[in-house]
């Protein structure tokens, strides 16, 4: 397991989202609430980018099909998506957002 | 009427308008032979009784593309009939098929039946008459065509296999308007073949219940022949729609995502935009590489002709923008197309045609005194060499240069060294940028100078040192002219042309970006920072929408006479690309962030990019898609991010 720096938290305000390249990775940040939570930028039912969908709440629904997820643990709420999405442990410090891969 | 989406594959591109109407259908080479030309391919619904067109008032219509992707997104909601029609327009990735999917909402409480209709006025090679279009029982589809050019309109739904009904029968002739004032009571006549000037429509039946959905698949499939049209309609009935817009949908996604820059630093809206750009201008390639400026066949620029061409000045900066982005192999085609077009003598002509063939020009051969002229716009010859040689810069390429470099290195090079005035050390005159002026001007000459100085790079490369000395002092004698002879200290700003005449117009034009965009000049430099601020000061347009004119008094399309013109998209982008190669520090760069961000705010909702704007609306003028306007946001954006990583280092 190894940490890694996805961004400034300044980039991603409250009730907002960005997608982030890191490495190999294309990280979705999401900030619920004042919440950090990091999940895979690509939809699991067909590679859509999800940061170009809608956040209402903790619910994130698909630009390309409407699936929806739960940014809060990457949970499938309405397909039709079937996997969930990769949640990461998240870390915030120093005002940089970290997560483990 | 602009054009809202534009789907393709490089073979077959389609381009729709506000109302979500097909205008233009080129197959099977990008810019070459439109079958529609500009003509409308309606669409509307008849429910209880009544009919309405999707382009009529009552319908609210909004257009985009699923992002990342060449797949449309579009809505259309008539709140009268109580009917939504949510839509995908495609082109399928690499067959020959434009795609449509469109799910019929009943919102109304009672059970319905409604039904859709699409009509086709196709003008097979773009032409009036000789079209054939007869009904299939084979295959259950209307099929247009003529020579070698076959059209085959089909469908389903999930409740019934194939076309409902259809009507075929004549137009634009004997005061008959075409097929699609019969769908107007709801029910097409089924008349099997007619041959002339003709069109058809279609139509799919659907029961709806209250408060429910209900799916169309559409296609029309391309071909030479009969056959290879109904290989195409056997696959799409066996495939699916629905599939073939996910294996679009994907293909595109993955195209686009190049990851060369980092986008990280960039806001989502400029990253969007970014993407969409590069996907827009991949429409209008053809996979033999021309690039053609605009498939909106609406603008008459002169002579009811268009911007379907490839312009090697336009098609250059494209092919810097997909190498900015990482899209070599696409700029590749394009060096491939000209180096099979530059002539003989080492200069490209005015503009093509796609398939290579030269296409229409306004410049005469003699001036106004009768004497001989070369009707060229050299800076088009210089772009393509200087483009050239940043491809080779960032992909080190050298077996593909190698193969191109005789033609547009050795040739172009030798014709633009011949083509100069050996009094002046200036070029010799020839049309300007904006194919208005014959003279000799600074953006010219900056891109000769550059062009010419990438010619010595290569020469380098190839271990030709004579030549590269020899091409250096001509690129060093080159910029003390355009220094001497072209800056005014007075006027405190490059001059737009020296005539022929030798008399100078010195309006103040925001084409002397020229003079830094590609290296010609340090845009430190007083005379570059001192043009500059001329062009911000005098074309800065004085209204609420704001953006930068092309230069003083300038008529095309003018709206008013009461701001300094109409605001384009390239030519703010320049003033961006200037406040980013000064910038020294990160709050420097902001400046051409607000800047990029003003043409995020100006695209349409689709992201598609106008030539110009209206300085009040900020509507659209004239042509809308412009290539050129999208790949100068790429570059711009790519510069900043190249910047905003070395100031930030």
């Amino acid at each position: 397991m190894a940490e890694m720096k996805i961004c400034n938290l300044d980039m991603v305000p409250v009730g907002s989202m960005k997608q982030f390249y890191v490495s190999d990775l294309e990280i979705l940040v999401v900030n619920f609430s004042d919440q950090i939570y990091c999940l895979d930028a690509r939809c699991t039912h067909a590679g859509a980018p999800l940061a170009e969908g809608t956040l209402n709440g903790w619910v994130l629904t698909c630009p390309w099909h409407g699936s929806q997820f739960n940014v809060m643990n990457g949970k499938v709420v309405r397909g039709p998506a079937e996997k969930p999405l990769t949640a990461y442990s998240t870390t915030v410090r120093d005002g940089y957002v970290f997560i483990d891969v | 009427m602009p054009r809202e989406i534009v789907l393709g594959n490089g073979k077959l591109s389609v381009a729709l308008d506000k109302n979500m109407r097909v205008r233009d259908f080129f197959y099977p080479r990008v810019g070459l032979e439109n079958h529609a030309v500009g003509h409308v391919f309606r669409f509307g619904v008849w429910v209880d009784g009544q009919f309405s067109w999707v382009e009529t008032p009552d319908w609210s219509i909004t257009m985009r593309y699923l992002p990342e992707t060449l797949v449309s997104q579009c809505l259309a909601r008539n709140d009268r009939l109580e009917i939504k029609l949510e839509v995908n327009d495609a082109v399928h990735s690499f067959m020959d098929i434009y795609l449509k999917k469109v799910v019929v909402t009943n919102s109304a409480e009672n059970d319905r039946e409604v039904k859709v209709f699409f009509c086709h006025d196709f003008h097979i090679y773009g032409e009036d008459s000789g079209d054939t279009i007869m009904y299939d029982p084979g295959v259950g589809a209307v099929i247009h065509y003529k020579r070698k050019r076959y059209f085959l309109v089909n469908g389903a739904t999930n409740q019934q296999h194939g076309i409902h009904e259809f009507a075929i029968g004549q137009k634009e002739s004997f005061g008959k308007e075409g097929t699609w004032k019969d769908a107007e009571d709801g029910v097409l006549e089924r008349n099997p073949i007619a041959q002339g000037s003709v069109d058809s429509t279609v139509s799919f039946k659907l029961q709806m219940e209250p408060k429910s959905s209900n799916t169309i698949q559409y296609w029309i499939a391309c071909g030479n022949t009969l056959e290879k049209v109904k290989q195409i309609d056997a696959s799409v009935k066996q495939t699916g729609v629905e599939q073939l817009l996910l294996e679009t949908e994907n293909y595109w996604s993955a195209w686009v995502n190049r990851q060369i820059l980092d986008l990280n630093i960039l806001p989502k809206d400029v990253v969007r935009l970014f993407k969409t750009s590069l996907l827009i201008m991949r429409t209008h390639v053809d996979n033999h590489g021309g690039i053609i400026s605009s498939c909106d066949s609406d603008v008459l620029q002169f002579n009811r002709d268009t911007y379907s061409y490839v312009w090697p000045r336009d098609g250059a900066i494209c092919a810097m923008a997909f190498d900015a982005a990482g899209f070599q192999e696409v700029s590749r085609l394009f060096f491939e197309f000209c180096s099979r077009v530059i002539t003989n003598e080492g200069y490209f002509k005015h503009k093509y045609w796609s398939d290579g063939s030269v296409g229409s020009s306004w410049h005469p051969l003699i001036n106004g005194d009768g004497k001989p002229q070369l009707p060229i716009q050299l800076d088009e010859t210089a772009l393509v060499l200087l483009a050239l040689w940043r491809h080779f810069q960032k992909y080190r390429d050298l077996e593909f240069i190698s193969r191109v470099y005789p033609s547009l290195v050795v040739k172009a090079s030798e014709f633009m060294q011949g083509y100069r005035d050996l009094d002046t050390g200036l070029p010799k005159p020839s049309f300007d940028i904006w194919e208005e002026k014959y003279g000799t001007s600074p953006s010219t000459s900056a891109c000769v100078c550059s062009a010419l100085s990438s010619a010595a790079k290569f020469a380098k490369v190839f271990f030709n040192s004579k030549r590269q000395e020899e091409l250096n002092t001509i690129v060093a004698d080159m910029k003390k002219a355009v220094l001497a002879r072209l800056y005014d200290e007075e006027l405190g700003s490059f001059v737009k042309t020296i005539l022929p005449d030798h008399s100078i117009d010195s309006t103040i034009d925001s084409r002397v970006a020229f003079t830094f965009l590609y290296g010609a000049f340090d845009p430190k430099s007083d005379a570059v920072k001192q043009s500059m601020k001329a062009v911000t000061d005098r074309l800065w347009v004085d209204s609420a929408v704001g953006g930068l004119a092309r230069y003083e008094n300038d008529e095309y399309h003018r709206v008013s006479r009461d701001v300094q013109g109409n605001p384009w998209i390239i030519c703010t982008l320049w003033l961006a690309r200037w406040h980013i190669a000064i910038s020294e520090t990160m709050e420097d760069l902001k400046k051409a962030l607000d800047l990029i961000s003003w043409v995020v705010k100006h695209a349409l909702p689709s992201g598609v990019l106008a030539e110009q704007l209206n300085p009040y609306d900020a509507s659209p003028i004239s042509v809308s898609p412009l290539m050129w306007s999208h790949a100068e946001f790429v570059l711009a954006v790519s510069e900043y991010a190249e910047k905003f990583k070395r100031l930030s280092a």
